[in-house]
């Protein structure tokens, strides 16, 4: 259904956060980091260092994500809000906060406790793992193409599914294919970034 | 027929004008944006759209703050409630008159 011009204008505000690249620039760093994460993982699975970072999951992702938001509000307020505007989001108050941060919580200590399980028992699915990682990123890809209404949200979540995909059908080693499938992503991430074009400056008007 | 227009003559006067619709539209899918970003958005001159933010300021419909970011000052708005439900209600009668001049 085609949107009227009042609603395309609140869509666009929307689409702002993601206009400048930024958020593939450092959500690409995120991915390259979990790649090297995953790689060590590979290298040397039976190690000490292995198994800690198995049981640091958790912290990975959450200090990752809160590295992440930091990042991308510095590049923002450095290159970004000087040259085309500051715009701040509506943030989840009280309850709703604490519900969506126990969701992220659980989601989170529970793909770890399946992971160090899936790294401990050397349990027959591990190299389904890169193509469940491909659907559950490419489901949170999704999920921001039908927010935001931007088409290279769905391609990247395609290319998500694909490469997870892909690579559990050529890989044995779940560690080593998270490890290409994080790498393959955060390359794409960064290749959009290269190819993006930043909202011009506004005019001086008058 | 009578009614529709009457129902039409009862919208929001001072949203009812294209730019400030465009302006609380905007507001109100953000917590806060600058005037830069609102004058890029609605492709204003500075001179208007700061008349149109006045406008808005003055009937409470928007909250304007001067501050800085850093060194840089920065005229933040950000859309108050009663702007919000001047907004939907602004949308809700304009949606009503399209749905029953369609019948």
């Amino acid at each position: 259904m085609k949107k009227d011009e009042l609603s395309q204008k609140q869509l666009h505000a929307v689409q702002y956060w993601y206009v400048d690249g930024t958020f593939e620039l450092t959500f690409g760093g995120l991915c390259l980091l979990l790649a090297i994460y995953f790689y060590i993982q590979a290298i040397a699975p039976e190690s000490r260092l292995s198994n800690i970072l198995s049981m640091a999951f958790v912290l990975v992702i959450i200090g990752g994500g809160y590295l992440l938001s930091k990042l991308t509000m510095l590049l923002k307020e450095r290159v970004t809000f000087p040259r085309t505007g500051y715009v701040s989001y509506p943030r989840a108050q009280g309850g709703k906060r604490v519900a969506r941060l126990a969701i992220v919580m659980t989601v989170t200590a529970g793909i770890s406790f399946f992971m160090t399980l899936i790294f401990a028992t050397q349990a027959a699915p591990q190299t389904w793992m890169s193509g469940a990682t491909g659907l559950l990123l490419g489901a949170v890809w999704g999920y921001l193409g039908w927010r935001t209404d931007l088409p290279r949200f769905y391609i990247l979540a395609a290319l998500s599914v694909l490469f997870g995909l892909g690579i559990t059908f050529a890989m044995a080693n779940s560690s080593l294919g998270l490890a290409a499938h994080y790498a393959l992503m955060g390359m794409a991430l960064w290749h959009y970034r290269r190819t993006t074009t930043p909202p011009t400056e506004a005019g001086n008007g008058e | 027929m009578a009614n529709d227009l009457r129902s039409l003559a009862d919208v929001d006067r001072l949203l009812h004008e294209p730019s400030r619709a465009v302006i609380v539209a905007i507001l109100s899918a953000v917590e806060s944006a600058d005037f830069i970003f609102l004058q890029r958005e609605t492709g204003l001159t500075r001179g208007n759209l700061s008349a149109h933010l006045s406008k808005l300021e003055e009937a409470k419909y928007i909250a304007i703050e001067k501050t800085y970011r850093g060194k840089i000052p920065m005229t933040l708005c950000r859309l108050t409630e009663d702007g919000r439900q001047a907004f939907d209600n602004y949308r809700r009668k304009l949606l009503n008159f399209v749905e029953q001049t369609k019948q």
